[in-house]
């Protein structure tokens, strides 16, 4: 990079985010998931702008709301087959941050804040394309593969020793028909690792944002037909694939991270940068669910030297081996500098509270209240066993370290 | 004292294969001397990405492409050529790229330039709207100029398209937002428009690089690459030997500054050689 010598560097001041040209109102960034929600694969995302407040001019907020999606459970609990399945109860009775969320999608809408929807999209296996040829070339050294590998090839494959392997013959070889997870069959990672959920072409945004979406869209295919080349909007359905907001490029660096563009983009403008303007880089962070995917925006935003406000009042957690004070806990304490939270409407960044706000406010902090006491005990209780929530060990040794590591049963050998 | 770099890589410029250049050309000063030789089939999408780089950063260079620096095996450069005749000549002899006059199966339509300028670009996007009602399935990408509108013709197909997106450059696939949205489509085919010749074949040859970076050798890459035939009004002027067009298209269309023969450099090996300070 220009002005610094060493090793690249992604956020750096006067460079990156918070670069300043005269005249510029807008940075195209081009997403195919912006075509699917917006009709437009590329569109200028202006910078987040500002309000005047009391004579003084305050730079408006970015809003990063992650994975306003649907979960469809049944009076069991359990998730309705193809119906969407993301983490939202659409009944504010069961989901008390659910009213105080959309009262904030509904100022960000109103106001036209710009606005980052990252949204889950994992593998669908009905999705994947078994004639696509994968990066893995059959080895002619069949000692690589294990026993039950080996014997496959031996049996069917031998002609493709040396060859690309297109993913069905990949997946032939490298899946096991016996695994109690892939059943044989090419999986996502997530299925894979936690449970399956969020999948790519079942999972929803909540019904306002896709009403919400549907009315942006509108506005983009209307000054498309007024004849301009590439549209202004702003708000951004972001796909991601993993807990991280960092979505991978491919092996030609194209198609990555379109939320750290997005984000550049809305820090762009009347500068952001230096000691007397960077603390206007704020976003405000709210979503699901408050262990993963917005802790770790959150880590991200602040990584990219944005201030973040982390409203309570409309994340949702899920209370199962957490509770949200508890995540705010961890997060303060490493990044006190950078990370306010509250259940607070910020005024200042977003005008007058809404109706409803106190009431649902008090209704959000006396079930965190309630969840962190029930976290507290159990919490003590495992630290003190030395166990997780599952009862696993805490910290591992021996044979269960070594099952844990798919070792079990392997000799120690001396390295040559 | 020249610093020459030599690119071997099997694209055919080096914005289609090795980005690395791009930052040594960043740190040079406006207006800096560099000669561009070796093989033509390398030199000319060369020379067009170096003059859309400065159009990029605003910042040019003084490119020199000695006559006697450069070799093109494919072509007898004594030859009589048409001026209309010579990008049909080009993209088939050095790239295998072809005109065409329909899609084909499974393609993908890149329609670069055709801006409302009252003019040229305005009449060819005319032309390939009128082209493109007979296309009603064809899955399209329109690129074109920050700051420009689409010519008016085309709005109606851009309403619908794979793609609209803007870009600086004859080679729109320098951008690599224009490399993502075609490839993603994931056709068999991709078939280039353009108002004019230059942004025609710096383009395609850019497609056939985005192919080349996939796997495919530069032959079979071209071959799935075509050119869209009739947008454009056909130059005028009798016939002239081809290095004679050619030395024109490089000081004219590619705005080299210059083309004299230059004892000091010569013609080394297939890669893009480029001498910096030359």
């Amino acid at each position: 990079m220009d002005g610094y010598k060493g090793g690249p560097k992604r956020w750096l001041e006067g460079f990156y985010g918070g670069s300043h040209d005269p005249g510029e109102d807008a940075v195209e960034v081009r997403s195919a998931f912006f075509r699917r929600f917006l009709g437009r694969d590329a569109l200028r995302v202006p910078p987040v702008g500002h309000r005047l407040v009391d004579g003084v001019l305050v730079a408006r907020p970015l809003l990063v709301a992650t994975d306003l999606q649907v979960g469809m459970l049944d009076a069991q609990g359990q998730q309705v087959p193809g119906g969407s399945d993301g983490f939202y109860d659409t009944d504010p009775a069961r989901e008390e941050t659910l009213a105080p969320l959309l009262m904030l999608l509904e100022r960000a809408r109103r106001d036209q804040l710009v606005t980052l929807l990252p949204g889950d999209q994992h593998e669908n296996q009905a999705l994947f394309d078994r004639e696509a040829l994968t990066t893995t070339v059959l080895d002619p050294d069949l000692g690589l593969l294990s026993a039950r590998e080996r014997a496959v090839v031996e049996a069917r494959f031998g002609a493709w020793i040396g060859k690309r392997l297109p993913l069905g013959v990949w997946e032939a070889i490298f899946m096991d028909p016996a695994d109690p997870v892939s059943r044989g069959q090419a999986i996502g990672r997530e299925a894979r690792n936690f449970l399956p959920h969020c999948t790519e072409g079942v999972v929803r945004y909540l019904p306002d944002v896709e009403a919400w979406l549907a009315a942006e869209r509108e506005a983009v295919l209307a000054q498309a037909a007024a004849g301009d080349l590439v549209p202004r909007a702003h708000v951004f359905p972001v796909p991601k694939d993993g807990l991280t907001v960092e979505h991978p490029e491919d092996a030609r660096g194209l198609g990555g991270n379109k939320f750290d563009a997005v984000l550049n983009a809305a820090f762009t403008g009347p500068y952001f940068q230096g000691d007397d303007h960077r603390r206007d880089k704020r976003a405000i962070v709210v979503g699901c669910l408050s262990e993963y995917s917005v802790r770790l925006a959150i880590e991200h935003l602040i990584d990219a030297d944005v201030t973040v406000i982390w409203l309570l009042t409309a994340t949702k957690g899920l209370d199962l081996f957490s509770a949200k004070l508890a995540d705010a806990h961890f997060l303060r304490e490493r990044y006190g500098k950078k990370l306010v939270v509250t259940y607070d409407w910020p005024v200042e960044l977003l005008g007058p509270v809404p109706p409803g706000w106190d009431a649902a406010r008090a209704r959000v902090v006396a079930h965190d209240r309630a969840a962190m006491e029930a976290h507290l005990a159990r919490l003590e209780a495992q630290l003190r066993a030395g166990v997780t929530g599952q009862g696993a060990p805490l910290v591992m040794e021996g044979a269960p370290l070594l099952q844990a590591l798919g070792l079990a049963g392997k000799a120690a050998v001396a390295c040559p | 004292m020249p610093v020459t770099d030599v690119f071997r890589t099997a694209c055919w410029n080096f914005v289609g294969g090795d980005r690395a250049i791009e930052g040594i050309l960043r740190d040079l000063p406006g207006g800096a001397g560099l000669v561009v030789r070796n093989r033509l089939a390398h030199v000319l999408p060369t020379v067009a990405a170096l003059a859309d780089l400065a159009a990029l950063r605003g910042r040019g260079y003084r490119v020199r492409v000695p006559a006697n620096a450069w070799y093109a095996p494919e072509l007898d450069l004594a030859a009589p050529v048409e001026p209309a005749a010579l990008p049909a000549l080009l993209l088939e002899r050095l790239w295998g790229i072809g005109m065409a006059q329909a899609p084909g199966d499974d393609a993908i339509l890149l329609a670069t330039g055709f801006v409302d300028d009252g003019g040229a670009a305005a009449a060819a996007g005319r032309r390939l709207a009128a082209w493109l009602a007979g296309q009603p399935d064809l899955p399209t990408a329109f690129v074109a100029p920050p700051g420009w509108r689409l010519a008016a013709a085309l709005w109606p197909h851009a309403g619908g398209a794979w793609s609209v997106q803007t870009a600086i450059g004859r080679n729109a696939f320098a951008k690599p937002g224009v490399e993502e949205a075609v490839f993603e489509r994931g056709a068999a085919r991709i078939l280039i428009a353009a108002p004019d010749p230059v942004t025609a074949m710096y383009t395609a040859v850019g497609a056939a690089d985005g192919l080349v970076a996939r796997g495919l050798a530069p032959r079979d890459a071209g071959a799935r690459v075509a050119v869209l035939a009739g947008l454009w009004d056909a130059p005028t002027g009798g016939p002239q030997p081809l290095g004679a067009l050619l030395d024109a298209h490089l000081r004219e269309a590619l705005g080299v500054a210059d083309t004299a023969a230059d004892p000091r450099v010569r013609p080394t090996g297939e890669g893009i050689a480029i001498d910096l300070a030359g």
